[in-house]
């Protein structure tokens, strides 16, 4: 990582002589032909060529790509001091300096020559998916609408999606732009003129058929105060007696309770929803308030007690012979005295240290909607509002209960009955809704205008919709071919209504629409000039940045004034905008972008491997990473909180992982890290720390890599061709170390493994879920060991096993975690600590990155040479809040760079 | 209108003639092709992808040449063998980046995953561009996945099909006929689509002449673009006015867990290249994030492909890949039992199957597991262009393994695809990096 971490002063300095440059083509000033002579021929010749490069070939006579980005590589190493190398005969500064300012005009005439391109810095694009959804769910008033699936996945270019050369424009997008404009008009539409009645719904846990299913499973039972409801009843279903493998017992509850208690967290294989809110059917798409009391209890058998850490245990109560009861069923007989089949300490680490308090999640078509707290013996009341369309049913799981816990099957085993452990009961759900506060609903006046009066002048409502999707006002000259399109249907006897749907789908897919970068008219070529964007440009820049989506009206009309370049009201608008809950967007997208976090579910962790991972886990992580860079915006907070911060923000779930007693439920908050605890920072979140592993083992090359990268700004030198990946292997027979040092051994792998390994060596303390670790684990059942004369146990830990029965086992071992390493620059480090100590140095060098990425994200283009003046400024600028990121992002806004084409 | 200038032929005279000459050949090619006399009996293609690599220990035999031992995998296969060539030793030039080789399986564009990498066109969609015409779908690109639509298929300016995942909604689309008025319907919605197309052209059209450099070239796509769904739209509004063909089978359900979705898509391929309604389909299966409800599986699959050498995982990987190996040879004893004429469906169509991953474990994009099966080779051969690779995973327990394969040493994986389109009566010498067609591997008949 060395080249960035030296102050970049020559930079500013040269930058002054930038724009007075002719632009021609004109091969290296003599300077800097002596100087590459001088220094540089004897490595890389015609006869030598270390790494490839022959000084004597380069030349700017007629500059490629190629041969620029190799001088620009060129102009780095010698810039940081890497070039020529130690051993060398060194340059003096002055001969150095003289060099590189020379070498720096001639860079970016070449740059402007090599892109041969008049569009400017960035070209016009088209929305990607992510955008496009947001901008119809924003133009029609539809929160909830998904059409992002429906689309082709859209290219990456710099590490973005938002990069008009990775969005391209195919005959299959348009198709599928024509069928989700289609879906889109048609949901805004409502099609029935009166609305249904706003009612409230209510009805008891107890009521619900998902209910009845875990009473079926015989692992939910309804209950009236502290004992079990009347009405439930057991039988064995089939003949034990001559079909015993196809017999089992049977429960049925016929009757009505005041809570239903669930005490396992997966309702058996056929009934993967858990527990819903089925009765309950919307009648239209849209808003509903969702309200539901729970609490947690310790189950004894056939009786409520408060939550407790305790001990889980199973009976067996029933045995042979089977008998006909007065009903003519098959019972099994009671054994004289209760057996204990198995017990253990329940999974502690789920609760608070002083109270039991367990979590359920809530959850439509599998996406989680919130995380709730069940507190022990205290029905609590919590509320939600959410759009549902018709069909939809929230799900509720009840996460921190063991799973598979109650024995379900079998012909004598009576689950509940059976069971003492902990349990969540579900007292009631209500539903209140449509809540609709006109109609017909917004939706369909963004479309027919409001009052919607049929047979009103659709030239006019299609301008007005057009506007706000065109994002700049838009006259009926401008909109003929659409109008044409009315016109002729209404002419052939189609209904107003689909007249009109059929042009607001005409709009929906025009280029106007769908690009970006149109809205103060077409951009004009200029070769000479940077251009600037004009305010309605302006105003989309902004929004499908803080947005990801269109401009609204108050960004629209100070566009219209010309008042939005002002650097005041600029200032002020993005105050506004990150203050707007749209800005979530930006949060979410920017981050599943830069961090890929968007690959969270590319691997799943082993579950023989780490048995603790569990859904709740995924979420809280995903969670965690956005709230801290959500802090991070909200408070202005530095960009080294991006390597280290005193606090972090966590739930019971995270903190559990962490290490961190006295986190109680489901609620993300700020905790400050408790001495000697190694978290804080992004480096350290097990989000990162999951994206950067395969589930399986982890390696501190791609570790180092993604960090050098998306971190600290050191893009990454592709691998010579030809060379075999390291093979992994969990057996325990080799280390990773053993594995990377051979890489370090070789001269030629060196080179480049010196700067990608060392960020990830420290990180070998965290393991694929982000957990800290001492040794290795590994694969396969714990064996003894031959130790001297005497067998021994191997090395195990115990670790909560949160998918089966059995709440703890035990993990093989293996080596020990060595996380020490050496920076390129030959600082060392002992472990994550003193690593965060060395980057912290230069601060400058995180803001730089940062810089970049929000650049590239925000204006769609790559950074070019010539913009690395105005980012030095940037930083300049930003360094008196120590770089925090609200500051950041008002200068990135600020500059020159975003606010020309 | 002067920007119509810069191609031979104007919109609509390009609309119109697409329209008469699409009309007549496909009156001929939409009839099912059974009990019928013809003229010469299509060629076909099924292209499929197993994303995370074939274990090659359980692949590849020690011999090379017609000679070789059934191993654990071909066992699955040992009905055909006559009727398939085994390939090892071969991949795309170029082509690294473990998962991101997933994009450029058919393809071979070089360096995916990269900053600056772009797709180019997959073989079904080259294909496609030259035969596609002939039939009701031009090329159909499936899927089976967990989630997303990522399929093998690439336009030729590098844009990947959105792959189909529901076998009953195709299904629909291919053999379930409309009544009267949804046909019309259908029409009516077609029309709109281009009406709406038209004013998209005209539009773009005008910004196309005021915009410059990469600017232009984006909205040169956004205009080609639009024309090319005019014609599809064209072609549609044909064909949905002549009748489907008509099977005897239920739909195939859109299965839950992995095996059922690969059974019906299996059968889905059959319907619609037996009823001539395509000739061209690809399949891309993405085992990621399936577990369990494969006998003998219950890690997720993703997680398996990374064994580390687990001898559990190790099990469950070879268990997961046997049963999709018993899923091909089902699906072959389909074609085999399909007659067409004086040949079998399986003659007549070129069955590829392998992987993008030659080692998913330590992610190495050399040495892909490739098998061809029909459409009209000579085969009954292992063809194998990495001999030390063969020597080091076959190499017998307990001896000193062989230093590990050079894996620059590799056969090209293009040249198979050179071999692949001229047995499909498309005259190219070419396709991406090939040099050559495959050495060893002849026509037959």
């Amino acid at each position: 990582m060395n080249p960035h971490f030296i102050p970049m002063r020559l930079c500013i300095a040269v930058g002054l002589v930038v724009s007075t440059a002719p632009l021609l083509a004109a091969d290296f000033t003599s300077t800097v032909r002596r100087f590459l002579d001088h220094n540089c021929a004897e490595c890389h010749d015609a006869d030598v060529q270390k790494g490839g490069l022959r000084v004597d070939q380069l030349s700017l006579a007629k500059p490629d790509r190629d041969q620029f980005n190799q001088l620009v590589h060129l102009f780095d190493r010698v810039q940081s001091g890497e070039m020529p190398p130690k051993k060398a005969d060194q340059p003096s500064p002055a001969t150095r300096s003289e060099f590189l300012k020379e070498l720096h005009v001639s860079l970016i005439n070449a740059e402007r020559l090599v892109a041969s391109d008049d569009s400017g810095r960035s070209s016009v694009r088209r929305m990607n998916r992510t955008e496009y959804e947001s901008s119809l769910r924003d133009l029609l008033a539809l929160p909830l609408l998904r059409v992002k699936e429906m689309l082709p996945e859209d290219g990456q270019q710099f590490g973005f999606d938002k990069v008009g050369e990775g969005l391209d424009i195919s005959h299959i997008q348009l198709a599928k732009y024509l069928q989700t404009a289609d879906i889109a008009v048609n949901q805004a539409n409502a099609k029935v003129a009166v609305p249904p009645p706003w009612k409230v719904w209510r009805e008891s846990a107890t009521m619900q058929n998902t209910a009845l299913g875990a009473v079926v499973q015989k692992c939910g039972v309804p209950i009236n105060g502290r004992g079990i409801a009347p009405g439930l009843d057991m039988y064995v279903a089939g003949n034990p007696e001559t079909d015993y493998g196809n017999s089992f017992r049977a429960a049925t509850f016929k009757g009505s309770g005041e809570s239903f208690v669930v005490l396992t967290s997966v309702i058996g294989a056929h009934q993967p929803e858990g527990i819903q809110i089925d009765r309950f059917n919307p009648p239209i798409s849209g808003w509903y308030r969702v309200r539901f009391s729970i609490w947690s209890l310790h189950w004894n058998r056939d009786k409520v007690e408060p939550a407790k850490r305790g001990m889980v245990k199973v009976y067996r109560s029933l045995g042979k012979p089977y008998f006909k009861d007065e009903r003519g069923r098959w019972q099994a007989t009671p054994l004289p005295q209760d057996q204990l089949a198995r017990s253990w300490m329940e999974n502690v680490e789920f609760y608070g240290e002083s109270e039991a308090t367990h979590v359920v999640r809530a959850s439509l078509k599998g996406q989680p909607i919130g995380y709730f707290d069940a507190p022990s013996m205290k029905p609590t009341k919590h509320e939600i509002k959410i759009w549902l369309n018709p069909g939809e049913r929230i799900s509720f799981h009840a996460m921190t209960l063991p799973a598979g816990s109650v024995v379900t099957g079998s012909v004598e085993g009576r689950g509940v009955l059976d069971y003492e452990g902990p349990g969540i009961a579900y007292d009631w759900f209500e539903v209140e809704g449509p809540l609709i506060d006109q109609w017909p609903p917004e939706s369909k006046w963004r479309m027919f205008g409001e009052p919607v009066k049929e047979r009103a002048d659709h030239r006019k409502l299609l301008c007005d919709f057009a506007t706000r999707a065109f994002r700049h006002p838009v006259h009926e000259a401008e909109l003929t071919s659409v109008i044409a399109i009315v016109d002729e249907q209404i002419k052939r006897g189609v209904s107003w209504e689909q007249a009109m749907l059929a042009g607001c789908k005409a709009i929906l897919c025009a280029p106007d629409f769908l690009i970006i970068g149109l809205e103060s008219g077409a951009p004009k070529p200029s070769a000479k000039e940077p251009v600037r964007l004009g305010d309605y440009a302006l105003a989309s820049r902004l929004s499908f940045f803080l947005w990801n989506s269109v401009p609204d009206a108050e960004l629209l009309e100070l566009a219209g004034n010309g008042e939005l370049s002002q650097p005041k009201t600029l200032r002020s608008q993005v105050e506004r905008m990150m203050a707007d809950a749209r800005s979530e967007r930006f949060v979410e997208h920017f981050l599943d972008e830069w961090l890929e976090l968007k690959k969270i579910d590319f691997t799943t962790p082993d579950p023989n491997l780490y048995p603790e991972y569990d859904p709740w886990l995924h979420d809280s992580m995903l969670a965690e990473t956005r709230a801290t860079f959500q802090r991070m915006l909200t408070g202005n907070l530095g960009v080294r909180e991006l390597i280290a911060s005193d606090t972090v923000v966590i739930n019971q779930r995270l903190a559990e992982l962490y290490g961190i007693h006295n986190v109680i439920g489901a609620n993300l908050r700020e905790i400050k890290v408790p001495p000697g605890n190694p978290r804080g920072g992004f480096l350290t979140q097990a989000a990162v720390l999951k994206v950067t592993a395969n589930g399986t083992v982890t390696s501190p090359t791609l570790r180092g890599v993604w960090i050098a990268e998306r971190l600290l700004g050191i893009p990454r030198q592709p691998p010579p061709p030809n060379i075999p990946a390291i093979e992994p292997d969990s057996t325990g027979a080799v280390t990773i170390r053993q594995i990377i040092e051979k890489h370090r051994a070789d001269a030629s792998c060196a080179s480049c493994h010196a700067k990608m390994d060392p960020p990830g060596l420290a990180l070998e303390s965290f393991d694929v879920i982000g957990g800290w670790r001492d040794h290795y684990r590994l694969s396969g059942q714990p064996k003894k060991v031959r130790q001297g004369k005497v067998m021994v146990d191997e090395p195990t830990i115990e670790v909560i096993n949160s998918a089966a029965h059995r709440p703890r086992v035990k993990m093989r071992t293996g080596g020990e975690v060595d996380a020490s390493g050496e920076l390129a620059d030959g600082r060392k480090f002992a472990d994550i600590s003193e690593l965060r100590t060395l980057l912290l140095a230069d601060e400058d060098a995180l803001a730089r990155n940062l810089v970049r990425q929000l650049l590239i994200y925000s204006t769609g283009a790559g950074i070019r040479f010539a913009d690395r003046e105005a980012i030095e400024a940037i930083i300049a600028r930003s360094k008196s809040s120590h770089h925090g990121l609200r500051s950041i992002i008002q200068e990135v806004v600020a500059s020159e760079l975003f606010q020309i084409k | 209108m002067t920007h119509i200038a810069r191609t031979p032929l104007s919109r609509r005279s390009i609309l119109r003639s697409a329209g008469a000459f699409l009309a007549l050949p496909m009156l001929d090619a939409m009839q099912p092709v059974f009990g019928r006399q013809k003229l010469a009996t299509p060629r076909r293609l099924f292209a499929i992808c197993t994303n995370l690599g074939i274990l090659d220990r359980h692949l590849y035999p020690a011999q090379i040449g017609r000679d070789y031992e059934m191993t654990t995998y071909l066992e699955t296969l040992k009905d055909f063998r006559e009727q398939f060539t085994l390939v090892s030793g071969t991949s795309h030039l170029e082509v690294a980046g473990g998962h991101s080789a997933e994009f450029t399986f058919l393809t071979a564009a070089p360096h995916p995953g990269t900053a600056s990498f772009r797709n180019s066109v997959s073989l079904d969609q080259f294909a496609a561009e030259r035969i596609g015409h002939e039939t009701r779908v031009a090329a159909l690109p499936l899927g089976v996945a967990k989630s997303g639509n990522q399929s093998l298929s690439v336009t030729p300016n590098g844009v990947m099909l959105p792959a189909e995942r529901s076998p009953s909604q195709v299904f629909r689309t291919l053999f379930v006929e409309g009544d009267a008025t949804s046909v019309e319907k259908q029409i009516e919605d077609l029309r709109t689509g281009r009406s709406i197309l038209d004013s998209m052209a005209e539009r773009s059209a005008a910004l196309q002449k005021q915009l410059g450099g990469a600017d232009r070239d984006r909205m040169d796509q956004y205009f080609t673009a639009v024309r090319e769904v005019e014609r599809r739209l064209l072609i549609a509004e044909e064909w949905e006015r002549k009748p489907k063909p008509k099977v005897s089978v239920p739909a195939p359900k859109d299965g839950e867990y992995l095996m059922e979705q690969l059974t019906s898509m299996y059968d889905l391929a059959h319907l619609a290249l037996s009823t001539d309604s395509t000739r061209l389909i690809t399949l891309m299966i993405r085992l990621d994030g399936f577990s369990g409800n494969t006998p003998g599986v219950t890690y997720e699959s993703h997680n398996l492909s990374h064994h580390t050498n687990r001898p559990e995982a190790l099990t469950q990987l070879k268990n997961l890949e046997l049963a999709e190996f018993r899923q091909l040879a089902a699906f072959l004893t389909k074609l085999k039992a399909t007659q067409e004429g004086k040949w079998t469906l399986l003659d007549q169509t070129q069955v590829l199957y392998g992987s993008s991953l030659g080692n998913a474990n330590s992610h190495d994009n050399k040495n892909l597991p490739i098998i061809l099966a029909g459409g009209g080779f000579k085969h009954g051969q292992h063809l194998a262009f990495n001999k030390q690779h063969i020597e080091t995973i076959t190499a017998p327990a307990g001896v000193k393994s062989p230093p590990a394969a050079k894996s620059n040493d590799q056969g090209n994986l293009c040249n198979l695809y050179v071999s692949m389109l001229q047995r499909l009566g498309i005259e190219t010498d070419k396709f991406a990096s090939s040099t050559s067609t495959l050495k060893g591997l002849e026509m037959a008949g």
